[in-house]
């Protein structure tokens, strides 16, 4: 099961999401991961915790020219630029 | 203890070690009126502030930039942020300047000086205060103004904000906030509390979206200061 570690939260600002770091998690990570609303549609979907294969079944239903290979790969290189700010 | 005027408002500072004081001489103000708050540090944030430090630095000087940080993220409650850049003031309306440090933010406003004489001012080198009020941004003065010093104790309203990168030419473009956005962070003391973390956002947010975003391409030569500001003084 993946999730988002504690502090790490997902906000709006210029009509652009990003996840920024507050207590704990702030003091080791200073800055911001930019995400685009396809990114933020699955960090919500980790912040409640998912498997990769929930994942990839959220993103099929939810693109419809989505094929699961692609799916796959998008999810992996989410998966990696997210990475620190997911539970071990 | 004793009292200084900031971003225009009465701040109590609740100081160990005498540094503090005589930094902030300019700002003191004896008004009997009620502080919008105090400031204090312990002895442990500041022994932890000398051990994080790249160079070594006085307890008495850790200090002071553990009490700054904690006026800053107090501020926030009042519309107020810090911001890493050189602010120089040309005709009652200031510009930031915002680069890495070791970029020319110092060099740059100088030049500002040099080619504007009596126009220009430079409010503060190296930390100015921004605050909303009343839908504007204004730029305030600080006793925080960089290893050289340059500030003064006066606020203006801001009229743009610059990113500078190095150029062999001297170039400026109008940026979108949403590119803005991307540099500006690096810049700001970003609060650790989810409750500050809201404030900080949404008044970045606005500061994006008032504030008039450029990126300047330039060397050190007189020239950039001029390019700089025909870029940005609009009509």
């Amino acid at each position: 099961m993946l999730r988002t570690k504690k502090g790490f939260i997902l906000r709006k600002m210029l009509n652009e999401y990003m996840v920024v770091a507050v207590g704990e998690a702030g003091v080791r990570f200073n800055g911001m991961i930019r995400l685009n609303a396809a990114g933020a549609f699955l960090w919500e979907k980790l912040e409640q915790g998912a498997t990769e294969s929930e994942l990839i079944d959220a993103m099929l239903k939810r693109y419809d020219d989505l094929d699961e290979q692609a799916a796959k790969a998008d999810l992996t290189e989410f998966l990696e630029s997210v990475r620190f700010a997911l539970e071990e | 203890m004793f009292k200084i005027r900031l971003a225009n408002l009465l701040i109590g500072i609740d100081n160990r070690y005498p540094y503090m004081e005589k930094l902030c001489a300019a700002y003191r103000c004896e008004d009997f009126e009620k502080v919008a708050f105090t400031v204090s540090v312990s002895e442990d944030e500041c022994l932890l502030e000398q051990k994080n430090s790249p160079v070594y630095a006085t307890i008495s000087y850790c200090e002071s930039i553990c009490l700054y940080r904690k006026i800053a993220l107090e501020l926030l409650k009042y519309d107020g942020l810090l911001m890493h850049a050189a602010a120089v003031c040309v005709d009652d309306e200031c510009y930031l300047f915002a680069a890495k440090s070791g970029t020319g933010k110092t060099t740059h406003i100088r030049l500002w000086c040099d080619q504007f004489g009596a126009r220009a001012q430079v409010l503060n080198g190296d930390k100015p205060i921004l605050r909303l009020i009343d839908g504007r941004f204004y730029a305030f003065g600080s006793p925080f103004c960089g290893k050289e010093q340059l500030g003064s104790n006066i606020s203006k309203p801001v009229k743009a904000l610059c990113f500078i990168a190095r150029g062999r030419e001297n170039r400026i473009e109008r940026i979108s906030p949403s590119d803005a956005m991307g540099r500006i962070f690096h810049q700001l003391l970003i609060p650790r509390k989810e409750d500050d973390m809201h404030i900080f956002m949404s008044l970045t947010e606005q500061l994006l979206l008032k504030v008039s975003c450029y990126l300047l391409h330039c060397n050190m030569e007189p020239e950039a200061a001029l390019v700089a500001y025909n870029g940005m003084k609009g009509q």
